[in-house]
This record gives structure tokens, C-alpha cells and sequence, in this order.
């Protein structure tokens, strides 16, 4: 890819394309929109502001973003946690979010990375910390009646082998 | 009906398209994708599976003439693509969910969840 050719903007068909690096732009990346790192120089269009991008810049761009996103899933993990705990230990937490014990305090010291899957989960609990421990306690004590259960998916989990319709019993008494 | 022709020959972006030089201007797809790379690998394969079924039309951009095809990613999409002979190399002008059907050779690609307009609107009201 000849990356130092002129080249003129496709979008308006005025302006050149040089790399510009600045502060204030915002993109999406995964679940948040962030600010692009000020030092990353983007393809962009002298008249319209166009950004162009071939796959190394875009894997670039990607690659710096990743290091804002992490530190913002982090940065948001731990307001979560300091909400949360103002209402309820965290080893109960991790019991009902299915965590292992001591993950949390894991995360929070840095020793490991947060995921967006789990902050979605504490996001949603810090929202009504009480209410959706109870709610979290109820659905797993409905999960193991297999109240939740459709009978498409499989046996309920706590059914026994004879409610299951299998039938050596039945089998038994023919025989006799 | 005789099927239209795109003004840039198919073979030819697509052989740009598999030496890896395609330059894109997709900020309006980002946010359908989780990564910029996702979004430029999705259009990339979209363009290097065309065929002329999903050509639309021809438009005149400023200085350029690119090929308007209608695709369909999740629900239908609308491709713009050119060829810079600078480079040369495709350039994709838009890549982005369709706002409206579009006629293609193929048939009409429909945005994904679009519903054709009721009476009253039709009626122009």
C-alpha cells in the first residue's frame, strides 16, 4: 500500500488526504464511544474532514482504542464496586453473579481485566443493589426447580429418571 | 430489461480488492461494528463477493464516477465505490445500512425491518 501518494478525497473531490492527528475526536469502539488518543494521526481530508483508512490504520486506530477502552471498562469498575459495596459484600456478589470467590478484589486491584459482560452485570445491579440481589437469588432458586424450564431445551434439572419418562419400572412390572 | 453496467469492471476492483488495496471512508458504519478492523474486513469481503446482480446505478461524484451497488450484510446495505487511478487502488465512498429500498439488477434491496409506506403518504399528503 503506497501510503505516501497524494491522494484526493473520494467524498468531496476537492480536498487532499493527510494524516492529522488531534485532539477531540470521538469514535465507537465496542460499547462505548471514546476519544481517539491525540497522537494517533488519521487520513483525513484537508476540506470535508473525511477520514480514510486502509487496514493497517484501521488496525492502528484499533489498537490505541483498545488501550482507552480497557482503562474506561476499569475506570467504570470501580465506581461500580464502590456502589455496590456500600449495600453488600462481595463475596455474596460473586456467589450470585457466579463469579469465584476473590475475583472481584482481583479486578480492582488490577491483577485482572474487567469485561465488558461483567460490568453489564454490575452495572445493572448497582442500579438496585438490594432488590437485584434478591431478584439474582430468586432466579437461581427458580433455575434449580426448573420453574424457568422449557421442556424444548431438555429434562427440568431436578427432575428424577422416572419423571425424565424413562420407564424400567414400567418394564419391571410387564415382565412380572 | 437488459441488466446495467457498472461504469469500474467488477474483475478489476475485485483484483485490487484481493491485493489488499482498497482505501475506505466508512465512519458512518463504525457504529455497527464493534472495531474499525471489523468494519473495514466486512466491506472488504463484501466488495470481493459482488456480482453484477447488485449493481444499482452509476453517479457522478464531484470529479469521479463510482458504481452504487445494493448488498445485502444484516438487511441491506448501500456500497459506493470508485477506483482512485492514482494509486491505484478502490476507494469506498459509503458503506452503510440502506435508508430506503434500492433497485438493483438483481431486484429491489430492502433496508432490514422496512415497511413499505401506507396509502396516506403514498397519496402524498
Amino acid at each position: 500500500m503506497k501510503n505516501n501518494i497524494d491522494r484526493r478525497c473520494r467524498e468531496c473531490g476537492i480536498g487532499k488526504i493527510a494524516p492529522l492527528a488531534r485532539a477531540g475526536r470521538k469514535a465507537q469502539h465496542r460499547t462505548m464511544e471514546l476519544e481517539i488518543p491525540a497522537t494517533i494521526a488519521i487520513p483525513t481530508c484537508d476540506n470535508c474532514g473525511a477520514e480514510w483508512m486502509d487496514r493497517a490504520m484501521a488496525r492502528k486506530i484499533d489498537h490505541a482504542m483498545e488501550g482507552v477502552y480497557r482503562q474506561a471498562l476499569r475506570n467504570t469498575l470501580l465506581a461500580l464496586l464502590d456502589q455496590i459495596t456500600a449495600h453488600a459484600p462481595m463475596r455474596q456478589v460473586e456467589r450470585l453473579i457466579g463469579l469465584s470467590e476473590g475475583y472481584l478484589s482481583k479486578v480492582k486491584s488490577g491483577r485482572s481485566e474487567p469485561s465488558a459482560e461483567l460490568l453489564s452485570s454490575l452495572g445493572l445491579l448497582a442500579r438496585d443493589v438490594t432488590g437485584g440481589l434478591k431478584d439474582l437469588d430468586r432466579l437461581w432458586t427458580d433455575a434449580e426447580k426448573g420453574a424457568l424450564h422449557d421442556k424444548r431445551y431438555g429434562p427440568a434439572p431436578s427432575k428424577t429418571h422416572e419423571e425424565q419418562g424413562a420407564t424400567p419400572a414400567r418394564k419391571f412390572r410387564r415382565a412380572g | 430489461m437488459k441488466a446495467r453496467v457498472p461504469h469500474w469492471a467488477l474483475e478489476r476492483v475485485k483484483g485490487l480488492v484481493a491485493e489488499g488495496k482498497v482505501w475506505v471512508q466508512i465512519t458512518r458504519a463504525l457504529q455497527f461494528f464493534e472495531t474499525r478492523g471489523s468494519a473495514y474486513d466486512t466491506a472488504r469481503a463484501t466488495i470481493a463477493s459482488l456480482t453484477q446482480r447488485a449493481f444499482a446505478h452509476s453517479t457522478a461524484q464531484t470529479q469521479d464516477v463510482c458504481d452504487v451497488y445494493g448488498v445485502v450484510v444484516d438487511g441491506g446495505w448501500y456500497l459506493k465505490i470508485c477506483i482512485d487511478e492514482t494509486v491505484p487502488e478502490v476507494a469506498v465512498i459509503s458503506f452503510h445500512p440502506l435508508e430506503r429500498p434500492l433497485r438493483t439488477n438483481g431486484g429491489e434491496v430492502k433496508p432490514k425491518g422496512w415497511q413499505a409506506p401506507g396509502p396516506a403518504s403514498r397519496r402524498g399528503r
